[in-house]
């Protein structure tokens, strides 16, 4: 699902990925693990291909790096599902229409079809009946909620979450990750970046795997 | 919801948004528009003058003494066909006339016989009416074994034509001139409101939207905000010309054709210079 193939990423001299060779398989769960700054960020914004590896070859799914025009680039992240510490929901306009947005730049744009799977999205994601409620009348656990409806109404094979309870209250938090369960349990492969320690020893208590990132290099095993 | 609309959507709610960006941008592309407006109005005006004048515009033929009717005839089936209504003045016609502008036929009675000639006087299709081809009708007609002579005041259609002319020049000139500030108006207009919207933009691009989704909405913008400014432009222009119709001359406003071009250029404007904007400035995403 993801192969990154002895990929360095360099920010003039400062070094934020160092020769990394790393896969995600299908059906995966996996958690990046590191402090900020130590290159989780560079690693999310180069599988979203927002950014292009100083060297080597980053693979999503059968998309390559390096050989991808804008369109192309963007073809690859309508097959993602991001979700983002910070939310990223559209403060001016309701879930409907934030959730939507996904579905519309997927080129659905049958009015019918959008309630629909906008209503599915929402309520898999426990917000039933909130489609006309803005982000700003929303709790932070639920504006995530609202998040992770966007990046899978579309059914994405693969779900990056990048801090995606690093906003939120322990119990908000844990429902997120509750949610993100479920969408793996349902066939998603997941790639959870997190700079906490104890989420990650949580989430490797649930069964995921745990990759640690460390002064630009992965460092695949569990430290308990 | 279509498509466009929600693009149309999405580039309103952008402007409403953004609304003093826009309104600044809307007032200094109605003012570059009203100065081609005024023109467009003067030129409607000029025009309007030009084609009663233009109707005045005849070549006169006067024939020989003693030609025959068929021959005059003829040469009038010729001129009809080739270059426009041709009216046969006879030399009893021409001298009654010249009695009425004279306010008697005293003085003439004095002259005996009638001195002038019979002439053919032929009213130009419009294609015509310019002092080249009028020179080049009256050189060939003057060919004819029986005409005496051509006049069809050269001179005068010669000054019409330079002063038609210098006033299209004009006019292209002032529009070649606004075009290039709207275009630098509408493309600062929407470089602003892109850098004004990085974050949306990122969002959207995160989600997957390629360029055309990202594009779309500010093109219509452009789009939109000069053709509003238009409109503002042209109903500017319709209160100014109420205000001098008939003060002291009565004045023709733009024909609707005009104003419908006005408009739809505008837009083409707005859009191309949204265009020119993104060439540059969606690059990053």
């Amino acid at each position: 699902m993801i192969r990154l193939t002895h990929v360095s990423q360099r920010y003039g001299a400062q070094v934020a990925l160092d020769d990394v060779n790393f896969e995600v398989n299908a059906g995966d769960f996996c958690v990046v693990l590191g402090p900020s700054g130590a290159g989780k960020t560079s690693l999310l914004r180069l599988l979203t291909l927002e950014a292009l590896p100083t060297s080597g070859q980053v693979q999503v799914g059968s998309f390559v790096s390096g050989r991808l025009g804008r369109g192309q680039r963007a073809e690859l992240r309508r097959t993602l599902g991001v979700v983002f510490e910070d939310f990223k929901l559209l403060e001016d306009r309701n879930l409907f229409e934030n959730v939507a947005l996904a579905l519309r730049i997927h080129g659905v744009w049958d009015q019918a079809t959008l309630e629909r799977r906008v209503d599915e999205a929402l309520t898999r994601v426990g917000l039933p009946g909130r489609a006309h409620a803005f982000p700003r009348e929303l709790s932070a656990g639920q504006k995530q909620r609202a998040g992770v409806a966007r990046a899978i109404v579309n059914r994405p094979e693969l779900v990056l979450a990048d801090e995606p309870t690093g906003n939120l209250d322990p119990a908000a938090g844990e429902e997120i990750l509750d949610l993100l369960f479920e969408i793996h349990r349902a066939g998603t492969t997941v790639l959870l970046a997190t700079n906490n320690q104890g989420l990650a020893d949580h989430l490797a208590a649930r069964g995921t795997r745990r990759v640690e990132i460390r002064d630009g290099a992965l460092i695949e095993g569990t430290r308990q | 919801m279509s498509r466009l609309a929600y693009f149309v959507r999405e580039a309103w709610r952008g402007m409403w948004h953004h609304r003093s960006l826009t309104l600044t941008a809307i007032a200094s592309v109605a003012g570059a528009l009203l100065t081609v407006g005024v023109f467009l109005l003067f030129t409607a005006n000029a025009r309007e003058a030009l084609s009663s004048l233009g109707d005045r515009r005849e070549v006169v033929i006067y024939l020989k003494d003693g030609v025959a009717q068929m021959e005059v005839q003829a040469l009038c089936g010729r001129m009809d066909a080739l270059y426009g209504p041709a009216t046969y003045v006879s030399k009893q016609e021409a001298w009654d006339e010249f009695a009425r502008e004279l306010g008697g036929d005293e003085l003439l009675k004095a002259v005996g016989e009638n001195p002038l000639p019979a002439s053919i006087r032929l009213k130009l299709k419009p294609e015509y009416l310019h002092f080249a081809a009028m020179e080049r009708i009256a050189d060939t007609l003057a060919g004819e074994p029986i005409v005496e002579e051509v006049r069809f005041g050269g001179e005068w259609v010669r000054r019409l034509d330079r002063f038609t002319a210098g006033l299209a020049t004009i006019n292209l000139a002032v529009a070649v001139a606004v075009a290039l500030g709207v275009l630098l108006v509408v493309a600062n207009t929407i470089r602003l409101t892109v850098v004004a919207r990085r974050e949306l933009l990122r969002i959207l691009a995160l989600v997957g939207a390629g360029p055309g989704f990202l594009r779309t909405p500010l093109l219509i913008e452009g789009a939109l905000v000069a053709t509003i400014a238009a409109g503002v432009a042209l109903g500017l222009l319709a209160a100014a010309w109420a205000w001098f119709d008939g003060r002291p001359f009565a004045l023709v406003f733009l024909p609707w054709r005009w104003s419908a071009a006005f408009v739809g250029a505008a837009a083409l404007l707005g859009f191309a210079g949204s265009l020119l904007a993104l060439v540059t400035v969606s690059r990053k995403h």
